[in-house]
């Protein structure tokens, strides 16, 4: 009590002071006012006695205030604490602010009245009903002024009517709902002023001193509120005593059954006094929902609903900007903003039941019958994954996509410009060599084909292209131009069916969109067309009737020339046509020096250093030898597909009409074409070497696995490896400088596995032999070397170089010798020569020692040509040298050794 | 070759063959600078031992034979691999070889026919007759009779002789000339350079007190500042010369083309000796500072000793 009365005791004395400022003006009236009615601990202490005295009537009231408090504390110890803070700043706050109020406003009159204070209180218990009643409206809009907790609870303290009061907080809370209580509340009181005023004649110092009051009261009212629990306890029961008891018999009765229960929400409002009234206002959505359970419900059901049909509404809309084109897309647009009102679930029914029906079951069909089948097509087999893939590229871009779909026309559109462009790219480009992806072979291809053009001699290729037509009896060009590229029409043919089986009806649709568009031109022929193609000549031969010839006159133009050497070509048909055709000139620039050197010296010529000038000899040399052969080729062949070829061989596709035949012609036919015919020229060197077979049969059977088998296997394998591994392997590994030839290596078996696997394979299949053999040795790419690089390829064993060039291995070799043992010895012994390092077991790092035999070493010894990492690992083997590659197995350089 | 620093030539390096003691048929291949601690780890007493030696049941396992004098770790793995691999190295003729697989792996590589005691002979003998071993300073150690009679098998049974380069030592027999030593084991093996110390000293006196004198065979002036001047391994013989000079005299006027001498004799002394020991301490004392130093402290400690 006392650290109550402490705290009170200050602000009671400020409002005191103020009263006894006033008091000094006119001392009587606010003691009295104090004594009488009010919380001002201050004042009741001061006048304790007289306040209980003359509050004789009021300590009936304090049971009262103290039955409502104790009440509240039964239901609940926070609400009882929050009533009783709300209470009993009412309390406190009531008994001065509201008889301040009362004083300021109506107290004029109490003060005039000033002996009665009692009398105040006697008017509020003798005259309870009515004043009481204009009070209890007062009282709220009290708070609502000043925000005021405490003046409602003193009036529902004072004023007898406790079902007033209940009102009162219902009406508080719902006041400040409505916000009507201000005006009303503030007549009143004026009013009961105006009553009051009369009697007394020194109201103008009151006035101002309780003007002061007034504004203090506000300030007060906070510090009350915060203080309001400590007050409740010790001034409550002093005031209720005060107070009048039939106040609080009457409060007690209504107001305590009311407060219960409509306290609870308010107490939260009342908690605290500043925040009220935007709690207030917040709250009354929330007590208004709890406490008007009809209204509130359907109200909050339908705000969650329609957020959620908003977003979903939005992303339709999203894609409505896009779909507008599209009647179904209108349709869904409009159905789902007219559906934001409805249920949740039916997001796409959108308002109309035909806009529902129509928007969902569309979009679901088309969209997931493209997208998601093809995926799971692609899942089931590579091919179909491959074939799904090139699809997807035509239906490429989410958005896009979206929109494209669901209008076929659009799809079509889309699938013409795509054969348009395809189309216009083969009849520019002509090939679209290895891999089947868009982006790559556009663009580059034709440059190459262009520098091949011009190098090569149109000739050879061309005859060789001759005899491969000549030979299958089916124009190559047909089928050309069906399928420029070879993927397009593997996509096509192989895509539909497996998505069409795969996917819905929509999807069937689609594809038959795609079909239609594409085969149009060759819808059946090409299929089978296109098939052969990718896959190596041999499959092609073995299958069709078109490509097989095709391929055929390719590999029976190699087998002519090299038939002898090589009877197991596969290609016996082709051996007829072999006179005319004419080997192609092989491509010497992409011949090492070595291969150039031996190329060379096949010729009798001394070697040169210049590559340009070898070249150029070398290709006089070849068109001398293949002479008329080549013309006649040249007739028989479009000359268009021969150069191709020829520049090439890498770039396969030499044809711009038919991509798939391209593909799997001129990989198959430059390679094996190039290696009979060229090895020819070399003649020494063609020996049959073991280990390439062995690579060629491994390979084959590889590609002939991812082919789906449509040619015998056996057929492939047999042919192909006699041909490489015999003639070029061993040749080539010695010529094999191209150390770069290792990174294009794997980039050719990522090729095959991928998609051009046919395609691929022939050149696949030299270069996986070159891979396969040790890392450095792998001369230069398969392709450009026909000759050399077979032979290189295929002894990934390097014995057989010993066999086949054991002569120019042996002459090479005692150049080196003679390069390293002459060299000068080193002066520093950190650093030795060559010759020294070797009679110290240093391991060798091969490259530094090519790099430094290449580097006028050998040409200092007699030796124009440049060696090979691979010849001078033979060499050090030979020797017993420990050599070594710079970078290990894995790609990282050697730290020790 | 200028980012790296070589090394000297070790002391002991060896490809072995380890054999399971409890089942004879369980033959393995490694290579190691130090058998002793390598035996140990196969056997599950250190750390590091191999997956295929990691069966309890098969251990103890014993080096029945094993090849030193490999003048690089480089050499010794790639012998060890073509030992390993008798059927898809490289360093073997494909008309010689003898071992031939059967099918292949997953990876499509061809399988490797297993080992034997005398598949491993055969193959020995076969790398260290090859081209690209046959010069290499290999010696050939018995540590069972098995092995050895495994060898024996195969020369007898292919009518083949042994190579000339290759040292074959029968460690297992107690030493013909000193018949006080019992049999040697890989323990007795040399792991550091202490076996040449006194060839070290030797060596290091000269080019400490700039006694290089004149190239043996050139007669040029020689300097070790300047030029790798191998001396003549055999005691009491300072003989020195150029590396090229001694490598031109040991390979003889009727060179063939070989680069590499195996055998040398020394035009001062007369002593026969292997060019991988002349070179083993020429790398040391060019590259092996330190490797010096430990030895020669040790011989200084024996010497020490051995007088007290």
């Amino acid at each position: 009590m006392a650290s109550h009365n402490a705290f009170t005791s200050p602000s009671r004395q400020a409002t005191s002071r103020d009263a006894f400022v006033i008091e000094s003006s006119s001392p009587d009236l606010p003691p009295f006012k104090d004594l009488l009615s009010q919380t001002s601990n201050a004042s009741k202490q001061l006048s304790k006695g007289t306040t209980r005295k003359g509050s004789d009537i009021t300590a009936s009231k304090p049971p009262a205030t103290t039955k409502e408090r104790k009440r509240p504390n039964a239901s609940t110890s926070k609400y009882w604490k929050l009533t009783s803070s709300i209470e009993t700043p009412v309390v406190i706050d009531d008994t001065p602010p509201t008889e301040k109020y009362h004083n300021s406003r109506v107290q004029f009159p109490n003060e005039s009245s000033k002996p009665g204070p009692s009398d105040v209180l006697g008017q509020g218990h003798r005259s309870p009903d009515q004043p009481w009643k204009a009070y209890k409206i007062s009282p709220p809009r009290i708070e609502m002024e000043g925000g005021i907790m405490s003046r409602p609870p003193r009036f529902v303290s004072n004023i007898p009517d406790s079902e007033d009061c209940v009102v009162m907080v219902d009406e508080n809370s719902k006041s400040i709902m409505e916000g009507q209580p201000l005006e009303t509340p503030k007549s009143h009181p004026e009013k009961m002023g105006a009553k009051e005023d009369p009697s007394l004649p020194l109201n103008l110092e009151q006035a101002v001193a309780r003007r002061l009051d007034w504004t203090p009261p506000e300030t007060k009212k906070a510090i009350c509120d915060n203080l309001a629990s400590v007050f409740e306890i010790g001034t409550s029961p002093f005031r209720d005593e005060e107070q009048v008891t039939g106040l609080k018999t009457i409060l007690a009765g209504c107001g305590y059954e009311a407060p219960e229960e409509n306290y609870r929400p308010i107490p939260n409002a009342e908690n605290s006094g500043f925040l009220n009234k935007r709690k207030l206002i917040e709250l009354v959505p929330a007590t208004s929902a709890n406490s008007t359970t009809p209204e509130p419900q359907e109200e909050s059901p339908t705000k969650p609903k329609a957020p959620k049909k908003k977003p979903r509404t939005i992303t339709e809309l999203a894609t409505a900007a896009y779909k507008l084109p599209t009647n179904d897309v209108v349709a869904e647009a409009s159905a789902t903003v007219a559906g934001e009102t409805e249920s949740k679930s039916t997001d796409l029914a959108g308002p109309t039941a035909n806009g529902k029906a129509k928007s969902k079951p569309r979009k679901k069909a088309a969209k997931p019958a493209k997208k998601r089948e093809p995926k799971k097509a692609v899942l089931l087999s590579p091919n179909t994954a491959l074939k799904a893939a090139e699809n997807q590229n035509f239906l490429f871009g989410t958005s896009s996509q979206l929109a494209r779909e669901q209008s076929p026309t659009l799809l079509r559109q889309i699938q013409a410009a795509m054969k348009s462009s395809v189309e216009f790219d083969d009849s520019h480009i002509l090939d679209v060599p290895v891999n089947s992806d868009l982006v790559e072979p556009q663009v580059q291809k034709p440059k190459l084909w262009e520098a091949a053009a011009r190098n090569l001699d149109g000739d050879l290729f061309d005859v060789e292209i001759v005899d491969l037509v000549g030979n299958p009896s089916s124009p190559p060009q047909s089928e050309v131009p069906k399928d420029p590229f070879g993927y397009i029409g593997a996509e096509n043919e192989p895509s539909l069916p497996p998505l069409s089986g795969i996917t819905t009806d929509r999807v069937d649709e689609t594809f038959e969109t795609l079909s239609d568009i594409l085969p149009p031109t060759n819808p059946k022929v090409s299929v089978p067309e296109d098939e052969p193609s990718p896959f190596s000549s041999r499959q092609v031969i073995d299958t069709d009737g078109q490509k097989p010839k095709d391929v055929p006159g390719v590999q029976s133009g190699k087998t002519s020339s090299s038939a002898s050497k090589l009877p197991s070509t596969g290609f016996e048909s082709n051996t007829p046509q072999d006179p005319e055709a004419t080997p192609p000139c092989p491509s010497y620039e992409l011949f090492t020096d070595a291969q150039l050197a031996k190329e060379f010296a096949s010729y009798g010529f001394k070697p040169v250093k210049k590559r340009a000038a070898m070249i150029s000899l070398l290709e006089q040399c070849w068109r001398s030898k293949v002479g008329g052969a080549g013309t006649s080729a040249r007739t028989l062949t479009t000359s268009a597909t021969a150069f191709h070829p020829r520049g090439n061989p890498s770039q396969v596709t030499e044809k711009p009409p038919s991509p798939k035949r391209p593909r799997g012609r001129p990989r198959k036919s430059p390679t094996p074409t190039m290696e009979h015919e060229q090895v020819p020229p070399p003649s020494g060197q063609p020996p049959s070497s073991p280990p390439k077979p062995r690579k060629a049969t491994r390979k084959p059977k590889s590609s002939a696995a991812s082919l789906k088998s449509k040619q015998p296997v056996d057929a492939v394998p047999t042919q192909e490896s006699p041909k490489r591994g015999r003639g070029r392997p061993r040749k080539s590994p010695p010529v094999g400088l191209e150390t770069g030839s290792a990174a294009p290596k794997p980039k050719s078996s990522t090729t095959r596995t991928v998609i051009e696997i046919p395609d691929s394979e022939s050149d696949n299949d030299d270069n996986s032999s070159i891979s396969s053999s040790s890392s450095p040795e792998l001369t230069s790419s398969p392709p450009p070397m026909p000759m050399d690089l077979s032979a290189s390829i295929n002894e990934d064993t390097e014995l057989s170089l010993s066999v086949s060039n054991s002569e120019d291995e042996a002459s090479l070799f005692e150049y080196i010798s003679t390069a390293v043992v002459t060299a000068p010895r080193s002066t520093d012994p950190a650093n030795p020569s060559w010759h020294e390092k070797i009679l110290l077991y240093d391991p060798i790092v091969l490259e530094d020692l090519t790099a430094w035999l290449n580097l006028g070493q050998l040409t200092r010894v007699g030796r124009d040509t440049e060696v090979s990492p691979g010849e001078v690992k033979k060499w050090c083997e030979s020797k017993s040298i420990c050599c070594l590659w710079r970078v290990n197995l894995r790609g990282k350089e050697r730290k020790r050794y | 070759m200028a980012a790296h620093i070589s090394k000297p030539i070790p002391a002991l390096y060896t490809v072995y063959v380890l054999r399971s003691t409890i089942r004879h048929a369980s033959v393995y291949i490694g290579s190691t600078p130090n058998p002793p601690r390598r035996l140990k780890q196969h056997n599950g007493e250190a750390k590091g031992g191999a997956a295929r030696t990691s069966r309890e049941k098969l251990r103890p396992w014993e080096m029945v034979a094993l090849v030193s004098g490999f003048p690089s770790m480089v050499a010794a793995l790639k012998f060890e691999w073509a030992l390993t691999n008798p059927h898809s190295s490289l360093h073997i003729p494909g008309e010689s070889r003898i071992a031939v697989s059967r099918g292949r792996k997953r990876n499509g590589m061809p399988m490797r026919p297993i080992h034997t005691l005398k598949s491993i002979m055969s193959n020995l003998h076969l790398l260290t007759g090859v081209q690209s071993f046959s010069r290499w300073p290999l010696k050939l150690h018995f540590f069972s009779k098995d092995a050895h009679l495994a060898w024996n098998d195969w020369l007898t049974s292919s009518n083949e002789s042994p190579r000339s380069g290759l040292t074959l030592l029968e460690e297992y027999k107690p030493s013909v000339s000193g018949s006080l030593e019992g049999p040697r084991t890989i323990h007795d093996l040399p792991l550091d350079y202490k076996h040449i110390a006194d060839y070290v000293q030797k060596a290091q006196n000269v080019v400490m007190f700039e006694q290089e004198g004149h190239c043996v065979h050139c007669s040029g002036e020689i300097a070790s500042t300047q030029d790798l001047l191998p001396m003549c391994p055999n005691p009491e013989c300072r003989a020195m010369g150029h590396l090229t000079c001694w490598s031109q005299y040991a390979l003889g006027p009727d060179n063939d083309g070989t680069i590499v001498p195996d055998q040398c004799k020394c035009p001062s002394c007369g002593g026969d000796f292997r060019w991988g020991d002349m070179m083993k301490e020429l790398t040391l004392r060019v590259r092996g500072a330190k490797d010096i130093e430990k030895v020669l402290k040790k011989k200084k400690k024996q010497d020490a000793n051995n007088p007290a």
